[in-house]
């Protein structure tokens, strides 16, 4: 298919869809559910997004048969959907909101990723995450390891960005797949 | 019998010898590269100062290495990474504003390197033994410093402006409560009216101008900017 017949397909109702679905991490970007770790986690996931969309593209100059085409999209969209809820669910395990003073006055609920493993001599019974990191001038590395902070934030980022590559990517091959 | 003789310009290496030359080639330049990696660090470590001058500290496997002095060390080194992407986050600062606060993490972090210097300088010069104080030095300013380069440079406020007072004239001591709670002898910091605390939670200490009145302690929730409070004593 060339560069131009993608972009017609694009035009095209479904071509709405697609990309309301890359759309997807921008939504969540606004409704500040996007990893807090890199600060442009939603631009990340949105390029994954438009390179699903090409290499949508790429399987179906490859696969001639629709229904083959069809299944490769579901089974995509059904990994998109699995990696999305442990996304939501690693979300609310790994990342803590703080309500801190802003430069104009107000208040903002802050994002703070916190780990797993907690560091040598403190204790988590009784006390909540937030009381943790009250308690710790909100300093995430004071509480746990390092290491355990640093894979939680990868583990946010590689979720978040294959949950949308997968949902792209299934989306665009049904929607192909049904213009055979 | 006759003897053929040719010259070297004649003879052309075939398509397969080719190929092979240009694998050897790909492979030498890979394991180059890889050996390159894998080869050890190096015995002394260099530093460079913002003016531009050299440190050498010994590196791991030196024999005057300190293992305390090299983890300090490694923390300059995530200290450094910190601080430049501190700056690349910081572009939407008062461009005056970035450059102050970077100048002071920069000073700052030539002064733990200098610190560790002096500390190996000393058993170098001297007979006794390396100067553990500087470097508990070094590691509390870089420990403090990369704490500095976390806190967003967004417009989140951290630290905010605090008053704290107590019903008489009296001596203010503070610690974070998580501290306080972990330590049996916990380092009490001494509070100035007006000054900016991280937000959290702190353990306060009063302690009567009046020696012969008894200190009291009283835990505080800093949240808010500015945040005031009197410190009374249970029962006042």
């Amino acid at each position: 298919m060339s560069l131009q017949e993608q972009i017609e397909s694009l035009k095209s109702t479904w071509g709405v869809v697609m990309a309301a679905v890359a759309a997807g991490p921008l939504a969540l970007w606004t409704s500040d559910l996007h990893p807090p770790w890199p600060s442009s986690s939603a631009m990340v996931a949105t390029t994954a997004c438009a390179a699903a969309i090409w290499f949508s593209f790429s399987i179906q100059s490859l696969v001639d048969r629709p229904n083959v085409l069809k299944f490769f999209g579901t089974v995509s969209l059904a990994i998109g959907l699995i990696l999305g809820v442990y996304y939501f669910s690693a979300f609310g395990r790994y990342v803590v909101s703080i309500e801190v003073p802003s430069q104009d006055g107000t208040t903002v609920q802050t994002p703070i990723v916190v780990g797993s493993e907690p560091r040598p001599g403190i204790t988590m019974s009784n006390n909540t995450t937030r009381d943790l990191l009250l308690d710790n001038q909100l300093i995430a590395e004071r509480i746990w390891t390092e290491e355990s902070i640093r894979s939680a934030k990868e583990t946010l980022l590689a979720l978040f960005v294959s949950c949308f590559f997968f949902l792209t990517l299934g989306a665009t091959i049904v929607t192909l797949s049904q213009r055979h | 019998m006759t003897i053929h003789v040719c010259s070297a310009s004649s003879i052309k290496p075939t398509k397969s010898a080719r190929n092979a030359y240009i694998c050897f080639a790909l492979f030498s330049v890979v394991w180059t590269l890889l050996a390159g990696c894998a080869t050890k660090e190096p015995l002394r470590e260099r530093f460079q100062a913002e003016s531009g001058a050299v440190v050498e500290l010994p590196g791991e496997g030196s024999p005057d290495f300190d293992r305390n002095a090299g983890e300090v060390t490694s923390q300059i080194r995530q200290l450094d990474t910190a601080i430049k992407d501190w700056q690349r986050k910081s572009t939407h600062m008062d461009p005056a504003l970035a450059s102050e606060i970077l100048r002071i993490l920069r000073e700052s972090r030539d002064a733990a390197v200098q610190d560790i210097a002096l500390a190996y300088r000393i058993p170098q010069q001297t007979s006794g033994p390396i100067d553990n104080g500087l470097i508990a030095l070094a590691r509390n300013s870089v420990a403090h410093l990369l704490e500095t380069t976390k806190s967003p440079t967004t417009g989140f406020k951290f630290e905010v402006s605090t008053v704290i007072t107590s019903k008489n004239s009296a001596a203010i001591h503070y610690v974070p409560l998580g501290e306080f709670e972990r330590s049996s002898s916990p380092d009490w910091q001494s509070y100035t009216k007006g000054q900016l605390l991280r937000i959290g939670r702190y353990m306060f200490r009063v302690q009567p101008a009046d020696r012969s009145r008894r200190a009291f302690t009283q835990k505080l929730e800093i949240l808010r900017e500015p945040s005031e409070h009197e410190l009374v004593p249970r029962g006042m």
